[in-house]
Parts: C-alpha cells; structure tokens; sequence
C-alpha cells in the first residue's frame, strides 16, 4: 500500500487516537504531527504495553506495514515510526 | 470455548499483530477455565500440534505463559468455576448455573475503553469467589469507546441512565443476595452512576475519569456532578471507593474531584518512580504485585467508608 506522506502521518496519528485515550494536549500534539509540524516520542502519549500493541495492529491494518512491538524502541518518536513503516 | 475458537482462529493469523489482536480479544472475555485449558494446550510437549504458524510460536508460547502467571496471583489452587454466558451484545455473564443466585453478590463490571478491567478478564476473576459470587461484565460499543457509556450499553434505551436502569429486569438482580459496582477509568464514573440509581451498597472507582467532563453536559444537559449529587440524595448512599495512585498526576486530579462532589473512601496505592501509563492500569498493576485481593476485599467487599492506603 502506497501512502502519500501526509497521508502516513494521518494513518499512524489515527492509529494512536484507536490505541489509547488522549487528552486535549496529546491530541493537540498529535495534530502537529499529522499536519507535518512537529515530531513527539511516541513514549510522549502513555502507551501501555497493551496500547502499544493495539497501536501495531492499526497501524497494520491501515497501511499494510508489519510493525511489531519489539521493533519500537524506546525513544522512537513519530517520525521514526513513519521511517520505519516507509522502510518496510 | 475458547480453547475451540482458538484452534481455529489462531492458524489463520498471519503476523505477529493479527495474533496479538486474537490474544486481546480472548483475553477481554475468557474465563480462568478458559485462560487455564490454553495453557495447558501450550504445555503439551508436542509443539507440533500448536496451532499456530510456526514463526509465531514463541509470541504464542508467551500469551498462554503469561494466563498461567496471572492466574496464579490470585493463589488458589485450580481455576474458579465460572461459566460464560452472553446476555447482550458487549454483556456478558460470568457464573457457575451450579449454584442458586439467593446464595450470591452479582458484581457488575464495567470496563473500560480498552474493553477490560485494566487486566484481561480470567485474573480478575479468578479473584473472585464463583462459589459466592457471579460477574456481569458490560463492554463498551467500538463506536463509543471514549464516550465513557454516557450513549448507553448493550442497546438498552439511548443514555447511560437508561441503560443502567434496564439492568435489573434484565439481569434478575432481584434474585441475588445483593449487587455491587466496579468500573475503572471511562467506566468508574458509569459504576458510581449504576450504585446510586439502583440503590447498591458499594461501588468502586477505579482511576475514574474527570467527573467535570463537559460532555457529560452535552448529553444530559446537566452538568454531571449536579446529577450525581441529585441521584444520592433520591437513594441511600452506596459505599463509593475510588482507587488510584497519588503518584498519577491526572488520576489523583480526577479521583479529587469526584471527592469533591460525593463522599468516597480514597485507596490509594503509593508506586513513585513508575510510569503514568502503568499506573492508570491500576487494577492490573495491583495484581501484578499480589495486590489485588486485597485491594478488592477493602474496596468492592468492604461496605464503610475509610480512607486507606497500601504501598
């Protein structure tokens, strides 16, 4: 599946909103990110192990990209999850 | 049941994620019987028989590991013996059919956005006495997920007040010894709300959400802490136990302001240095310490009202 940049960044900001509850700064910043003006660390937005794997599984879902758990590291931010599912 | 859907669910799953999301969902309504028989399946020695891709073996091995390791939090020696039944859509009933509702407490459970009790089903359960007690757990729809049930439940009537006050004729609480409430995060605040309209003794609310959410307004047109306050003075006051973390900045905010409206008992658990995201799984945090018992025989089990704390 082939995801124009911005819409990536729609796709992996979509799946955080499916993954967990944000509150109006997170989502402010997840904005940000989607409008392709900033970037967050993932750990930023409070994922717990099982909203991180409900991050993955959206994020497969919507773009195709296998991206487990264990391939996120600590530190990643938003953008390396954009990277990373562009690589794949 | 479970075991069935597993073995024949389970090979179909292509990715570690499609896995995963089989794992969650399993883990949302199993019972510990349930949670117990994959184990065991996962126990048996011929790893051939697994079924599941082989590349996904190990994540598999891991899922049916970590039930036994759940389960045994609770430190009983077999699995208790509740039995699933559906009721509704997102309802279900967790009971042993063996024994006459006279004899037990229906706990009604609410779960939260991520369709659980912050824990999988089965250890929650198998905390609970089958024996004395049935549960019924309520889902949120997938549509409503962050709209802490204020749009109802399981299609009964078209708020949270309605649905709530279907509950009894539905469920035959009339039948039961007594009912109690438990609901964490989106759903502590629905578990408060069902206590007072349905007179129960005891609610708990688990790391609930802001009670000074103005959506609350938007579907009631009323703010929410004048219908709380006008619901307890209609009916004796339950017993409300709001459990959180201090050391959770938003949940200690939440957990005050809803003190600020009714009379709860705080129970607190101390855990500095952990995580935000951690601790709002309290419930499941609790567990994961040996906890968890404890933590409901002073909170749901315990009908006065004091303020408490365990680190």
């Amino acid at each position: 599946m082939t995801l124009s940049p911005s819409g990536l960044r729609e796709e992996i900001a979509e799946a955080l909103r499916i993954a967990t509850a944000l509150d109006a700064e997170a989502k402010a910043r997840l904005l940000d990110f989607e409008q392709g003006n900033a970037d967050y660390p993932l750990d930023s937005f409070e994922l717990d192990s099982l909203a991180m794997m409900e991050f993955c599984i959206a994020l497969e879902l919507s773009t195709g990209a296998q991206v487990s758990p264990a391939q996120i590291a600590d530190g990643t931010t938003l953008v390396g999850i954009f990277d990373l599912v562009r690589r794949i | 049941m479970s075991l069935q859907l597993y073995r024949r669910l389970a090979p179909n799953r292509k990715t570690e994620n499609q896995l995963n999301a089989l794992h969650i969902a399993l883990e949302n309504r199993m019972t510990p019987i349930e949670a117990f028989q994959i184990a065991q399946m996962f126990a048996a020695p011929h790893e051939n028989a697994l079924p599941v891709l082989p590349e996904l073996a190990e994540n598999a091995r891991r899922f049916a590991q970590s039930q036994m390791q759940q389960l045994a939090t609770a430190g009983k020696p077999k699995p208790e013996g509740f039995r699933r039944q559906r009721i509704r859509k997102q309802m279900i009933r967790a009971s042993d059919p063996a024994i006459p509702r006279r004899e037990k407490t229906l706990i009604l459970c609410f779960t939260g956005r991520a369709q659980r009790m912050t824990m999988p089903l089965a250890p929650f359960l198998q905390h609970l006495d089958a024996s004395t007690m049935d549960a019924v757990v309520i889902y949120p729809k997938r549509a409503h997920l962050n709209l802490d049930y204020m749009l109802g439940f399981s299609g009964l009537g078209d708020n949270l007040y309605e649905s709530i006050d279907r509950l009894p004729a539905l469920l035959g609480m009339e039948d039961y010894a007594r009912t109690l409430a438990i609901g964490t995060s989106g759903s502590g605040i629905p578990a408060v709300i069902a206590a007072l309209r349905l007179g129960l003794p005891t609610a708990v609310a688990a790391v609930p959400n802001d009670p000074n959410d103005p959506r609350w307004f938007d579907v009631f047109g009323a703010p929410l802490p004048d219908e709380l306050v006008r619901m307890a003075k209609s009916k004796p006051l339950p017993a409300i136990h709001v459990v959180y973390s201090p050391d959770n900045a938003r949940d200690k905010t939440n957990a005050e302001a809803l003190a600020q409206i009714l009379p709860v008992s705080p129970f607190k658990i101390l855990a500095p240095n952990v995580p935000n995201q951690i601790l709002h799984a309290i419930l499941g945090y609790a567990m994961s310490h040996g906890r968890l018992s404890e933590l409901l025989d002073r909170t749901l089990f315990n009908s006065s009202l004091s303020k408490q704390e365990i680190t």
